[in-house]
């Protein structure tokens, strides 16, 4: 019987999975397994759109397709949880498998908090994350640095501080660190996580730490919930899945590669962050930026700490509607009600045409509130730090009031006689 | 339930954006992000992230409507086109004019020539981009060869200087825009001449307030800057260039000083403008023009000639367009044949009572004010093919409803000539067909069905491919990849990012500079004392979508605060505003954001000078 904490190797048995999965297709395996012992209704998973740069959400619920969606993308920038949200009734009626990243993973959670996204029905296979690459640049640093024509390239994957790419005539690997240097790489969201490994999900899936025989030819799994142990022993029960014990010395090696990657977050958090300058330089910096606004509201579709069905950045009484650029007040909006809990997904910088780093100025607030009152977004169900400091205050006087409208959206009110 | 996304491109501007529309169990629930797509990399505008609300519309047109004693009643497609054939047959060409648009695909507009031309044999087509862009596109064609933009959209951003004349990038084509704001991040200086305030003035190193209709003088200035500076590219104008003198000698006149004095502005802004135009190569000209901008384009050309910023990324004469498909339009045809009427003289023509019939398709051409609605009350037969009950639509006497561009396949050309795919993702509401439909079935019902069988939009494309040049070598399977192709295909796998990198496409091969004088417009007067910075109205697609309609509620009329406080106009009073063809009255929105004498507004008639009362309002 498998049980939370196990560290596994794990791969398929399944021929047709074997074919065109990686690292042994276990991730693949689980979600047939899930579908075809109905643990879910369906699984949401990336797959390729139009080439190898077009990330693509794909809803399969027969698990005979389940073998085209295999393989990773480096350069899918997406983020899941908020589609769901949005058009999947949050996961009320139906019971969803998803592939998750760290950001994934964490919006989730913090999606659950405020009762926008049922947990219950959601199983979360995570990923090991290094970072995603934005698909255009990607095309541009393959043909500029390393001289390949990017539709050329069959595989990409970064792998010991590389990126590789496969492609007709051979294979090359540049550091992420030089590429990065020119102005290329990963998002600079990315750049700054440090959610690896995403053992908020029910199991936490990669290619670290796997060595010796299997090295290539196995996932490693690590069992992070109830949930994910009896989707494992169902799925090595069926046949689908092998598994056996993680190699201790891989479990070491994988270790250490999830620490050097929290490293190198840490040294671009100090690097973004200091370039942000601190107190009213700051404050100055964000506000000349953020003053190329264009109001498209990209940044609050994606978010996936905004959930209102009226946003406050709509009252008029805040923000003049229709005037382009909006004033301060708009993002100082966002700020208030998102830092405490941003997940640094980057979402709110990649898709804002006015090219404003907001992903970074709202993590940089998140990093120096966690400081402060000690409080991680994206980890488990704990409240957010505002509804937390002023919980039982606000709750006493509004309980007195005789109305919970502030938190209704957010809390189930309190039962009467409380 | 079924969930997918299907790429298509977004059916407002001329940037031609990329997006996903997100179909759940058969309706487009959603936009989501298209990162793979070249133009904007899944960023969008408002408009773009809210483009899926006007299909869903309950406003939307689901059934053919014939007009009987004044009142629609619902029809039959074989209805609606026996009514409609039996008037065209009747006609003669020269009395029926039509109308082709710039939102709708090319292959539309493609049929909807050939039913014009071929079928109901007249001469008088067009389409509605005459009203702003298409005297342009004739000042590029005279210049450089071509009638498009002649760079792309993504290398703007590698400019290291901008000068944007005529446009508001950032509020108008905004993904264009975001190339600007990358530039200027990467170093490039940004001059923006515009007697607004606008997003885009708000971000530049150099904002220079002009008059209202002075921008030919204001460029032939820098250019004449240039010269007395000795700044000029000589190389670049001996060898690639021809009529140089005759530019030269055109701009002589055109002093700081004297420029200064027409434009409102210092004569120091005229030489600092020049002076950072040349200070960096390559050098970009943003430019939207609009109604009578021919010579507006021909001074934007000249400056790129004279600097030779022009064959290389990140220069040229980059002209945004203001609807998704303005640039394939005029592509595939849908321009005057010999000697036929184009919009404004078949208006003209319908309000003398010449143009007995017309046929407009995706256009709502009543929003040019009271002169056409005049003229399309006074036509005696009235087609409109839309989707929505426009003021055009209206007056009909027959209403074809159209499919939106999420129920129906098809390409748009955007500004920089990318030929991009429209996918059909959902079923059409109602009865509504796709618009190349519609008139193949009408071409039928002419008994002209042989060169109209066509089974769906690829095989109409294809035919598009052959007769026309600039097409030739794109097919619906080179489209597939996200970065389509930009006309002329032969420039390589994606097709010309950049045009006369070699040479010119005029006849000698060389760009053609012309002596372009500035023409003083109506002058302000005591009776109307104040210069019109236009804006055009429109709203078809935008005012069928609640969050648009939440942040824009109703035009206004934008005054600056000095002005205002004398007329006693508070924000939001209602504002009568007249000039010698007509008036409107309009909310005021008092503001800094405009240089004192000037207003903006969505006109509804022609006019460079109005005068305005306050009617009510506190």
């Amino acid at each position: 019987m498998t049980k939370k904490g196990d560290m596994l190797y794990a791969w398929t048995n399944d021929a047709d999975i074997q074919k065109k999965a990686e690292l042994g297709g276990a991730v693949t395996s689980i979600w047939k397994y899930a579908l075809e012992s109905k643990a879910v209704d369906a699984v949401l998973v990336i797959s390729k759109g139009k080439d190898l740069y077009d990330a693509k959400p794909t809803l399969v619920k027969n698990a005979a397709e389940l073998a085209n969606t295999a393989g990773s993308l480096h350069c899918g920038t997406l983020l899941l949880p908020k589609l769901i949200k949005k058009y999947f009734d949050g996961a009320a009626n139906m019971k969803i498998g998803v592939t998750v990243k760290g950001c994934d993973a964490m919006a989730f959670y913090e999606l659950a908090k405020r009762k926008q996204i049922n947990l219950d029905n959601i199983v979360m296979i995570g990923v090991n994350c290094g970072g995603s690459v934005s698909p255009v640049l990607a095309r541009k640093m393959i043909a500029d640095k390393y001289g390949v024509d990017p539709d050329k390239v069959h595989k990409e994957e970064i792998d010991k501080g590389q990126f590789i790419i496969e492609y007709e005539g051979g294979h090359k690997g540049i550091s992420v660190d030089e590429l990065e240097e020119a102005g290329y790489g990963r998002r600079s969201n990315c750049r700054r996580c440090k959610m690896k490994v995403p053992r908020q999900a029910d199991l936490a899936c990669g290619n670290w730490g796997v060595i010796g025989p299997r090295a290539g030819k196995a996932t490693f799994v690590e069992v992070c919930s109830e949930k994910g142990a009896n989707l494992l022993d169902g799925a090595v029960k069926k046949g689908i899945l092998a598994t056996e014990p993680a190699n201790p010395k891989g479990l070491e090696i994988r270790g250490k590669v999830e620490g050097a990657m929290m490293k190198l977050g840490d040294k671009w958090r100090k690097h973004d962050f200091e370039s942000l300058g601190e107190g009213k330089d700051r404050l100055k910096k964000i506000m000349a930026e953020t003053s190329r606004c264009i109001k498209c509201y990209s940044c609050i579709s994606a978010c996936p700490i905004c959930y209102c069905v009226d946003c406050t950045t709509k009252n008029p009484a805040y923000v003049t509607p229709g005037e382009v650029p909006p004033n301060f007040m708009f993002h100082l909006i966002r700020f208030a009600h998102i830092a405490d809990s941003c997940v640094n997904c980057g979402q709110c910088q990649e898709l804002c045409p006015a090219e404003i780093p907001n992903a970074m100025f709202m993590h940089a607030q998140q990093v120096e509130l966690e400081k402060m009152f000690g409080h991680v977004p994206g980890l488990d169900m704990e409240l957010p730090l505002m509804a937390f400091v002023e919980e039982k205050v606000e709750r006493a006087r509004l309980h007195n009031t005789g109305s919970d409208m502030i938190y209704e959206n957010v809390f189930t009110p309190l039962p009467k006689g409380h | 339930m079924d969930f997918t996304y299907v790429p298509s491109t977004c059916p407002y501007c001329g940037t031609g954006c990329g997006i996903n529309l997100v179909v759940k169990d058969g309706k487009v629930e959603g936009i989501s992000p298209w990162h793979r797509n070249p133009v904007n990399e899944g960023k969008v505008c408002i408009r773009g992230n809210k483009s899926f609300e006007f299909v869903n519309s309950a406003e939307r047109i689901t059934t053919p409507l014939i007009k009987k004693d004044g009142r629609f009643a619902e029809a039959s497609w074989e209805d609606a086109y026996k009514e409609i054939a039996a008037h065209l047959k009747g006609a003669k060409g020269d009395e029926v004019g039509f109308v082709a648009s710039a939102r709708t695909c090319n292959e539309d507009n493609y049929v909807f020539k050939n039913l014009a031309v071929n079928v109901v044999k007249t001469a008088n087509i067009d389409y509605c981009g005459r009203r702003c862009n298409a005297d342009a596109v004739k000042g590029l064609v005279e210049a450089f060869g071509q009638g498009a933009m002649t760079n792309s959209i993504t290398d703007i951003s590698s400019a290291k200087a901008i000068l944007v004349v005529g446009s508001n990038p950032l509020e108008e084509n905004p993904l264009a825009g975001r190339r600007v704001i990358m530039a200027q991040k990467n170093g490039a200086k940004v001059i923006v001449a515009d007697a607004r305030t606008s997003a885009t003035a708000k971000i530049a190193d150099l904002h220079i307030a002009i008059n209202p209709g002075t921008e030919v003088a204001f460029l032939n200035g820098i250019a004449a800057a240039i010269i007395k500076a000795g700044r000029e590219n000589k190389d670049f104008i001996a060898q690639k260039t021809s009529n140089f003198e005759k530019c030269k000698a055109a701009v002589a006149p055109c002093t700081p000083d004297a420029v200064a004095k027409i434009c409102g502005i210092s004569a120091d802004a005229v030489t600092k403008a020049a002076e950072l135009f040349t200070a960096a190569q390559p050098a970009s000209i943003v430019t939207s023009a609009g109604a009578g901008s021919g010579d507006l384009i021909r001074a934007c050309a000249n400056l790129s000639l004279l600097t030779g910023n022009i064959g290389i990324a990140g220069a040229g004469v980059n002209l945004l367009r203001g609807k998704s498909n303005a640039q394939g339009a005029m592509d595939v045809g849908c321009v005057p044949q010999d000697n036929g009427h184009s919009v404004p003289a078949m208006i003209e023509a319908a309000g003398a009572g010449k143009i007995k019939t017309l046929y407009i398709m995706g256009e709502n051409i009543a929003s040019a004010g009271a002169m056409v609605v005049d003229a399309l009350d006074k036509v005696g037969f009235l087609v409109v093919q839309d989707m929505f009950m426009t003021a055009t639509a209206k007056r009909a006497h027959v209403i074809l409803p159209s499919a939106s561009f999420a129920e129906r396949d098809g390409t748009v050309t955007n500004s920089e000539r990318r030929v991009q795919r429209v996918r059909k993702a959902v079923e059409p509401v109602g009865s509504s067909k796709a618009d190349w439909q519609i008139i193949c079935e009408l071409a039928k019902a002419m008994g002209a069905e042989k060169d109209f069988a066509y089974k769906n939009a690829e095989e109409i494309f294809n035919d598009i491919a052959k007769k026309v040049p600039a097409y030739a070598g794109i097919t619906y399977a080179n489209l597939e990849k996200p970065e389509a192709i930009q006309w002329p295909a032969s420039g390589g796998v994606f097709g010309t990012a950049v045009l006369y990198a070699d040479k010119f496409a005029t006849r000698d091969g060389k760009g053609a500079f012309s002596a372009v004088e500035y023409k003083a417009g109506e002058a302000v007067s005591a009776e109307y004392p104040f210069a019109v910075a236009a804006q055009w109205p429109t709203g078809t697609l935008s005012l069928n979508t609640p969050s648009i309609v939440r942040e824009f509620s109703e035009a206004k009329v934008s005054i600056n605060k000095a002005d205002a406080k004398t007329l006693g106009i508070k924000p939001g009073s209602r504002v009568k505003v007249s000039g010698k063809t007509g008036s409107s009255t309009l909310a005021a929105d008092v503001t800094t954001g405009i240089k004192a004498g000037v207003v903006s507004l969505p006109l509804t008639f022609a006019a460079a000078a109005v005068k305005l009362e306050k009617t009510e309002g506190a």
